[in-house]
C-alpha cells in the first residue's frame, strides 16, 4: 500500500532531521550512558520524537534542542530506574584486577572515569563532547552561558584525576 | 568548539579531545543502525495504527487489551501458557537470513566468508565480513554480516590476523573491525557480548570465549604508524602496545594488563579456552615475511585472568601446532626436526607421526585427537596424509586440511591456490573418499550442535548460580536480586535487563522457590520492587494505555503482589496494561516439575485468555490487537 502524500512528506521531513541530528545525539549518549546503551536510547528517543512530530509546534529548522531534551529525559529516566533497584553486582570475577591506573587512550578506562562523576557533570561533558556550544547547552539547561562554561571546566577538572596516566 | 577549548589548561584540552574522540569514534555506523530501527518503527503496524486509528478501534482496544494482557500474564505465571525463554532480541548490524529447521542432534558448521567470495589466504588476506551457520548439506541456518577488521600495516611484513570468527558455547562468535564481539546463535539471534575497542587506528585482536559463553578474554594489539622502512630498522612510529582485556558476556570490558609491544615475533596472545580456563601462547608471531603453516607454533599455557601463565600444555617440550577439541594436541617440536606427536594435555604421548611430516604446511587434528591430516612442506606432490595410531592413508596432494567436523569428516580447501574451494573428505568408509566441494565457499571455522544443552533447572545453591541461569537465557544487563536471597528460602526474585536489543531494556523478574525457577514476568518499564514477606513479592511498573507505543507508557504506575501459595505463583492484584512475552520455548516450570515431568495445568483464576484477540510480533511480544 502506498503511503499517502502527507505521510510521505511527514516521513521525509522527519528523516531529514534524523540525518541532521542523530550523530550529535549519539555522541552525547555515548558519553552520557556509554556506548552499549547509546544506540538503543537514541532509537527510543527518535521513535518518541516521530510519534510527536505531527504535533510539533517548534521551529522545524532548529529541532536539535527538542531532540536533545527527549534524549536527556531518557537518560534521566534510565538513571532513576537504575537507582530504584538495589544493585548487587554478582558476576565480578575475583581474579580480574580493578581498573587501576587509567590509560587515557583507552575508551574503556574513559567509561570507568566517567562513572565517578555526578550525573550533572557527566551530562555536561557529554553535551560538550557531542559538539554543543556553551550557548546551546545554556539554552538546553536554562542556564547562562558563562555558568555553563564554568561548570564545564570544573567537570573536566573533576574527571582529570581518573584519566591521568599511571606510573 | 575549538575556540571554546583553547582557553583551557592543556591537560583539560587533552581530556576534552579524548571525550570528543570517544563520542565520535564509529558513530556513523551507529547512526545507520539506529536509522534502520527508526524506519522499522515508522512503518510498523503499531506506529501506523496509532497515527491512523479511529475512535472505534481505540475503544475496542482499550477494553480488550488490558483484560487480555492481564489474563495472559496470570495464566503464564501459572503455567497455562508456557512463558518464553528469556532470549535476546536481534541487536546486530544485519538481520539473519530465513532459517531452516534443524534436527536435534544435527551438527552445524560455522563458516566465515568475505564479501568477495574468495576463500584464499585466510591468515594473510582480507578479513572476513560474514559468518554463517549451515547444515552439513550447506543450507544456511543463520547468517550475519559485520564490518571486517583492517589488517594493520607493518612495513614489509604481513600481519597475521587472529581468527575473527570462532565456534564456542553452541554458537558462532565474531569480532568486527571496531572490536565488538557478537554471538550468532543457530536461531539467527545476534547478541552483542563484548567490546574490545581501541582508539588506535592500527589494531588487531585475538579473543577467546569460555565454554559456557559467559566470559571472554582478549589480546588487543595496537601498532604505530608504519614508517615504510624495511628490516632492520624502525618499522613503526607511535605507540605499539598489547593489552589483555577481560569481559563478562554482556558486561563491561576491563583491561587487566598492558605493556609495550616489543616486536612482532614471540608475543603473548590468548588463543583459546578449555574447561580448565583460558589458554595463551607465549611465542605467537604477529607478522611474517613468509608463508605460514596452520596452527600456533608456540608453547601454550593455561593462564589466569591476569594473564599469568599456569601449567604448560602438552609437556615442557611441547611446541603446540594444533589443539583438539577433546583435549589432545599436536606437538611439533621445533617444527623442523620434530618429532611430531599427538599428546594429552598433561604431556603423555598418544602416538608419533611418521618422520618427514615436519615441517608441515597444512594440518588438522580430529576432535578426539585420533587422526591428524598433515601435509609436509614441499612441491604440490609433497606427502599429504591422514595419520593415526598405526594408521596412515593418503589424500590428494592439492587438498589443504583445516579442520575436522567430527572423527569422519575432514574439511579443507582444494583447487587453485588463489581461488580455493571449501571441500570435504568423508572417512566413514574407513578410507578417505574423494574430496568433494562443499556447496558454500568460505573459511571453515568449526562445529556446533543443533541441540541445546540440557536446560539446567536447579536447584541453584547460590545467587550467582541462579544468575547464571538467567544469563544463559540472554540477560545482558546488570542483574539484581532481592536482598533476602537464600537457596533454602521460600520465594526469591532476580531482576534482569536485556540491553542488547532494539527494544527498551525492559524489566524481567525471575521467581525462584527453594532455588528452583518457578516463573517469570516482564514489564516494559519496571519502577521498583520489594519483598512483602517470605512468600510475597511486590513489583511496580508503568502501565500501557490504549495507544501507547512500547517506548512511551502513559497508563500510570501500578503495583502488583505475586505470591507463592505453596505450589504455584498467583497474583494478588489485577495486572493491567502490561505487555508479556510468549513463544514456543518453555523453560520455566512450577516448583518440582520439569520438561520430562510437566505439571498439570493449574486452575486459572482470571478470565480465560483470548489468543485470537492478540497478535504477536517477531519477538514474541504481544502487539496491540485490531479486534
Amino acid at each position: 500500500m502506498q503511503p499517502q502524500t502527507g505521510e510521505t512528506e511527514l516521513e521525509s521531513s522527519f528523516l531529514e532531521i534524523y540525518d541532521r541530528h542523530a550523530a550529535t545525539m549519539l555522541r552525547y549518549l555515548r558519553i552520557a550512558v556509554g556506548e552499549d546503551a547509546a544506540e538503543d536510547i537514541c532509537s527510543d528517543a527518535f521513535c518518541s520524537a516521530w510519534k510527536a512530530w505531527p504535533r510539533y509546534k517548534g521551529d522545524r529548522a532548529d529541532t536539535l534542542p527538542w531532540l536533545m531534551r527527549i534524549a536527556r529525559n531518557r537518560v534521566i529516566d534510565r538513571s532513576r530506574r537504575r537507582k530504584a533497584q538495589p544493585v548487587d553486582s554478582l558476576e565480578t570475577h575475583p581474579d580480574v584486577a580493578s581498573a587501576g591506573p587509567v590509560d587515557p587512550v583507552n575508551q574503556l578506562h574513559l567509561e570507568a572515569a566517567l562513572a565517578h562523576l555526578s550525573k550533572d557533570d557527566r551530562d555536561l561533558l557529554a553535551l560538550r563532547a557531542a559538539g554543543l556550544t556553551h550557548a546551546e547547552i545554556g539554552q538546553l539547561q536554562k542556564r547562562r552561558e558563562a555558568a555553563v562554561k564554568t561548570a564545564w571546566a570544573r567537570a573536566l577538572g573533576r574527571i582529570r584525576p581518573y584519566l591521568e596516566v599511571g606510573p | 568548539m575549538t575556540d571554546e577549548r583553547n582557553n583551557l589548561d592543556p591537560e583539560l584540552q587533552r581530556i576534552q579531545r579524548l571525550l570528543e574522540t570517544a563520542a565520535a569514534d564509529g558513530v556513523d555506523q551507529d547512526v545507520l543502525r539506529a536509522r534502520n530501527r527508526l524506519l522499522g518503527f515508522m512503518h510498523s503496524p503499531v506506529a501506523v495504527r496509532s497515527r491512523r486509528g479511529g475512535p472505534g478501534l481505540l475503544v475496542a482496544f482499550a477494553i480488550l487489551v488490558p483484560a487480555v494482557a492481564a489474563a495472559l500474564l496470570v495464566a503464564s505465571i501459572l503455567g497455562v501458557f508456557k512463558p518464553t525463554a528469556f532470549t535476546p532480541a536481534p541487536a546486530a548490524p544485519t538481520p539473519s537470513v530465513g532459517q531452516t529447521p534443524t534436527a536435534p542432534q544435527e551438527a552445524l558448521l560455522v563458516i566465515a566468508q568475505r564479501s568477495t567470495g574468495n576463500a584464499g589466504n585466510v591468515t594473510l588476506g582480507a578479513a572476513p565480513d560474514t559468518v554463517l551457520i549451515t547444515k552439513m548439506d550447506g543450507s544456511v541456518v543463520a547468517k550475519a554480516t559485520f564490518k571486517p577488521a583492517e589488517r594493520p600495516r607493518y612495513a614489509n611484513a604481513a600481519t597475521i590476523l587472529p581468527p575473527q570468527v570462532q565456534a564456542a558455547a553452541g554458537a558462532a562468535f565474531y569480532i568486527d573491525g571496531d572490536g565488538v564481539v557478537r554471538r550468532l546463535d543457530r536461531d539467527g539471534t545476534v547478541t552483542r557480548v563484548a567490546s574490545f575497542v581501541t582508539t588506535e587506528p592500527q589494531h588487531m585482536t585475538s579473543f577467546a570465549v569460555s565454554p559456557d559463553g559467559a566470559k571472554l578474554l582478549a589480546s588487543v594489539f595496537t601498532f604505530g604508524a608504519p614508517t615504510g622502512q624495511e628490516l632492520p630498522g624502525p618499522l613503526t612510529v607511535g605507540p605499539s602496545a598489547t593489552h589483555l582485556e577481560y569481559a563478562d558476556a554482556g558486561g563491561q570490558t576491563r583491561v587487566v594488563s598492558s605493556g609495550a609491544l616489543p616486536n612482532t615475533i614471540g608475543n603473548f596472545m590468548v588463543v583459546g579456552w578449555d574447561r580448565q580456563g583460558p589458554i595463551a601462547g607465549t611465542a605467537i608471531a604477529l607478522a611474517t615475511q613468509a608463508v605460514i603453516s596452520e596452527g600456533w607454533d608456540s608453547p601454550l599455557y593455561h593462564v589466569d585472568m591476569r594473564g599469568n601463565t599456569l601449567d604448560r600444555i602438552g609437556g615442557s617440550d611441547c611446541v603446540v601446532g594444533l589443539l583438539a577439541e577433546g583435549g589432545a594436541m599436536l606437538c611439533v617440536g621445533d617444527t623442523v626436526h620434530g618429532p611430531a606427536q599427538v599428546r594429552t594435555r598433561l604431556g603423555d604421548v598418544l602416538y608419533t607421526l611418521p618422520s618427514g611430516s615436519l615441517p608441515y604446511d597444512s594440518a588438522a587434528i580430529s576432535p578426539a585427537g585420533d587422526r591428524v591430516a598433515i601435509q609436509s612442506v614441499g612441491p604440490p606432490t609433497a606427502k599429504n596424509h591422514i595419520d593415526g595410531r598405526g594408521y596412515i592413508a593418503g589424500i590428494p596432494s592439492d587438498f589443504y586440511s583445516v579442520g575436522w567436523a567430527d572423527g569422519q569428516t575432514l574439511f579443507g580447501y582444494s583447487g587453485d591456490i588463489n581461488h580455493p574451494k571449501l571441500a570435504m573428505i568423508d572417512m566413514s568408509g574407513g578410507q578417505p573418499a574423494p574430496a568433494r566441494n562443499f556447496p558454500i565457499n568460505g573459511f571453515y571455522i568449526g562445529v556446533i550442535l543443533a541441540q541445546d544443552r540440557n536446560p539446567t533447572e536447579g536447584p541453584y545453591a547460590t545467587v550467582a548460580a541462579a544468575q547464571g541461569y538467567i544469563r544463559d537465557r540472554g540477560a545482558d544487563g546488570p542483574l539484581t536480586s532481592d536482598p533476602t536471597w537464600s537457596a533454602t528460602g521460600t520465594l526469591h526474585v532476580l531482576h534482569a535487563y536485556r540491553l542488547g536489543t532494539a527494544d527498551s531494556p525492559g524489566d524481567y523478574y525471575f521467581f525462584f522457590v527453594g532455588g528452583y525457577p518457578v516463573g517469570q514476568l516482564f514489564f516494559e518499564q519496571g519502577q521498583g520492587s520489594s519483598v512483602v514477606d517470605d512468600t510475597t513479592f511486590m513489583i511496580s511498573y508503568l502501565a500501557a494505555a490504549a495507544n501507547d507505543p512500547h517506548c512511551c507508557l502513559s497508563g500510570g504506575r501500578v503495583s502488583v503482589r505475586i505470591r507463592w501459595d505453596g505450589s504455584r505463583l498467583v497474583s494478588l492484584d489485577h495486572i493491567r496494561g502490561a505487555y508479556q512475552c510468549f513463544g514456543s520455548a518453555c523453560d520455566v516450570y512450577p516448583f518440582g516439575s520439569s520438561k520430562a515431568n510437566p505439571p498439570e495445568p493449574p486452575a486459572v483464576v482470571s478470565p480465560q485468555p483470548q489468543p485470537s484477540a492478540l497478535r504477536f510480533n517477531s519477538r514474541g511480544r504481544v502487539e496491540r490487537s485490531l479486534v
